[in-house]
């Protein structure tokens, strides 16, 4: 059988408790070096995994040396994506990054046109889109380094652009609400509209200083002429309404659960990572295209700047 | 929830002029149905069996199914209809192969056979059920435009009576969750007929079966096709007319106080079309006194379903530990326990309804 060789780039919180456990879990991937600046990280992922195959190592670069490794995770910070994704394409490794690409749309395009160029079959998933889906709420845990655009709404643009594949952004209006603490946007509210003229509304907030996550309320709503669905990640059901079927008529909305789903109170996170990257790992294996690849990503920081530049006007 | 009129149809079986008539003439009597164009209308019989001839009342016999298919078609030329089944004792298959109803395909091109249990699954969430927290039911479900059940006219070991309502239990596609779930019967029941509350509801009564039902009974010619729009005041008429008392029948029982449904409000319809209230049923119609089996069986049968019942709440218990000790070991405990993720009487509720609650699928963990 044959199976991928994936590095782990950058092993903090999300890499240990989502990635790392995920590529473990998925027979077509092997999980063959991890990579971390810190030391002290490193030491604490080794003491969890120390799997004699594993290689650790301080410097990404080593990792991109090695021709056995098939493909990278890139779990560092944003700021630090852009150089390593560029050396990782040069270095002929497949790349996942996990969201935002960049900090800026320059950065992102640098990055597609060497991958084009290049001719690779890369690889970009900016987030657990399968499955998860819009916020209209989210708690602030961390300091809003880069604002709510880059940390957070990237997603959900992200995925209406998957949900309306192959219809570009015609216009965009854009409300932001900054922290004056950070001078960060902590809220933002993007109204999209796309060449089929169907329109997309995303309200992103980090909510802040909530001390439990009762509030946070994550739901992508998608209205039809003949129906409508609501997905709900926090409380993992889907809820439908399709006009003339019997159940419809019967109950009005009523509610699904995902296939995955354990119970219709427990969140699905862990799935939704597994399946990003089985879908990566899949993409690598049929030699096809991963969605959403590098342009995708970089379409989406054309939304954020553009967004940004429609607030400021 | 749009219920259909408590109105119930019943008609006599004229052997010279075939079961055809007697469906078209119950069927209008309780204002008919016409399916919109380029709607997909399933019919659900009962083949609880694939090894007893139709003569014999334990299963719907084809000719009453052919009728109804008839009957729909001369109302919309442009429908498609399914004849949807699960698994029982036999294969949903062998019983549409053994029973006839493979037949219906090539009699009638917008026929279509569909072996529930082989189809793609999802898990629904009840909209009216305070004791269901997922059922898992064939896709198709979703995809029907009506409804319509047609069952027959039986004894049950367990149940003391088996019609309409009940008959929904057959939409339920794995046959393992099916049986297990019989201590909870009422509860499924109800959350079934509420979710696919049929259009029509048609019970095959020409020949009834007394005695230890659902498929061991002795068959008694009753020559009858009662119809419906109303799901459980057709049972009720059944349950008069076999002079059985509905207060005595499990889900029958449940079916009423959720419900809230007043006998006064049903209304019984005979063959000459004169509009009788189900409260002088007994004047107005023949009461057969199907006979059931002894007292002491039917005891046990009940007794074992307690026990059952305890064993599943049990069962949830187990399975919430599970759970439990699957939290401790993720980086959500501190979470947890601080009462981030969610605040302690919301947790505390939570577990009390994973316990108290039933889930009616196929669980993918513990």
């Amino acid at each position: 059988m044959k199976r991928i060789n994936v590095a782990v780039i950058g092993c903090g919180y999300i890499a240990e408790h989502y990635y790392i456990p995920n590529l473990l879990s998925i027979p077509e991937a092997k999980l063959v070096a991890l990579c971390d600046i810190n030391e002290e990280r490193l030491k604490i992922i080794r003491s969890k995994i120390n799997l004699p195959h594993i290689s650790f190592y301080k410097d990404y670069n080593k990792i991109l040396e090695r021709d056995y490794i098939d493909a990278v995770v890139i779990c560092n910070p944003t700021r630090t994506h852009v150089k390593i994704v560029l050396d990782a394409i040069k270095m002929d490794k497949h790349v996942f990054i996990e969201k935002p690409m960049a900090i800026s749309l320059n950065e992102a395009k640098g990055i597609v046109s060497i991958a084009k160029k290049e001719r690779e079959s890369y690889g970009w998933m900016s987030n657990a889109f399968l499955i998860h889906i819009e916020a209209h709420s989210e708690t602030l845990i961390m300091k809003p380094e880069d604002g709510i655009l880059l940390d957070y709404t990237c997603h959900f643009i992200d995925l209406l652009r998957w949900y309306l594949d192959g219809n570009n952004i015609s216009s965009v209006l854009a409300m932001l609400y900054f922290d004056k603490k950070y001078n960060k946007e902590i809220g933002a509210s993007l109204l999209l509209r796309f060449d089929n003229g169907v329109l997309g509304i995303i309200n992103t907030f980090w909510l802040y200083n909530y001390t439990t996550w009762a509030a946070v309320n994550r739901y992508v709503g998608i209205v039809g002429t003949k129906g409508k669905i609501i997905i709900e990640q926090s409380d993992p059901t889907l809820t439908i309404y399709k006009e003339g079927t019997l159940l419809s008529r019967l109950v009005g909305l009523h509610r699904i659960m995902p296939r995955y789903a354990i119970h219709p109170k427990l969140p699905l996170s862990q799935i939704a990572y597994r399946k990003e990257l089985e879908h990566f790992i899949d993409s690598i294996l049929r030699d096809k295209e991963p969605k959403p690849n590098a342009e995708d990503a970089a379409s989406v920081l054309y939304i954020i700047e553009l967004s940004k530049k429609v607030f400021l006007q | 929830m749009k219920l259909g009129e408590p109105i119930v149809s019943i008609v006599d079986v004229d052997k010279a002029r075939g079961v055809k008539k007697a469906i078209y003439k119950a069927i209008n009597l309780t204002g008919g149905l016409k399916p919109k164009k380029g709607s997909l209308v399933a019919i659900k019989p009962n083949l609880c069996t694939a090894r007893k001839s139709p003569e014999t009342g334990v299963i719907t016999n084809v000719e009453v199914v052919k009728a109804i298919i008839d009957y729909l078609n001369d109302q919309c030329d442009d429908i498609q209809i399914l004849i949807v089944e699960s698994n029982s004792d036999r294969s949903a298959d062998e019983a549409f192969r053994r029973l006839g109803y493979h037949e219906l395909e090539d009699i009638y091109s917008n026929v279509k056979l569909k072996n529930l249990s082989k189809d793609r699954t999802i898990k629904i969430i009840p909209n009216f059920s305070h004791k269901i927290s997922i059922i898992e039911i064939p896709e198709t479900l979703l995809k029907i435009n009506y409804l319509i059940s047609v069952a027959c006219l039986k004894r049950h070991v367990n149940e003391r009576y088996t019609g309409i309502w009940k008959n929904s239990y057959g939409l339920l596609p794995y046959k393992p969750i099916r049986i297990k779930m019989h201590p909870f019967l009422s509860e499924v029941l109800f959350a079934l007929n509420t979710m696919f509350w049929p259009d029509l509801s048609i019970i095959d009564a020409e020949t009834a079966l007394e005695g230890p039902g659902p498929i061991e009974g002795i068959p008694i010619n009753l020559g009858k096709i009662l119809c419906s729009r109303h799901p459980l005041a057709i049972d009720l008429v059944a349950l008069k007319m076999i002079g059985e008392k509905c207060s005595k029948v499990p889900h029958i029982k449940y079916a009423m106080k959720h419900l809230k449904l007043d006998e006064k409000e049903i209304a019984v319809i005979l063959d000459k079309g004169s509009l009788r209230s189900y409260l002088d049923f007994n004047e107005i119609n023949e009461i057969y006194n199907l006979k059931f089996i002894p007292k002491s069986a039917y005891l046990l049968y009940r007794l074992s379903m307690r026990i059952r019942k305890l064993s599943i709440y049990l069962e949830n218990i187990g399975y919430l530990f599970s759970l439990m000790g699957y939290t401790l070991r993720t980086p959500f405990k501190e979470e947890v326990i601080k009462g981030r993720i969610m605040p302690l009487k919301a947790i505390l509720s939570t577990i009390l309804n994973f316990i108290l609650k039933i889930e009616v699928a196929e669980r993918i963990y513990g």
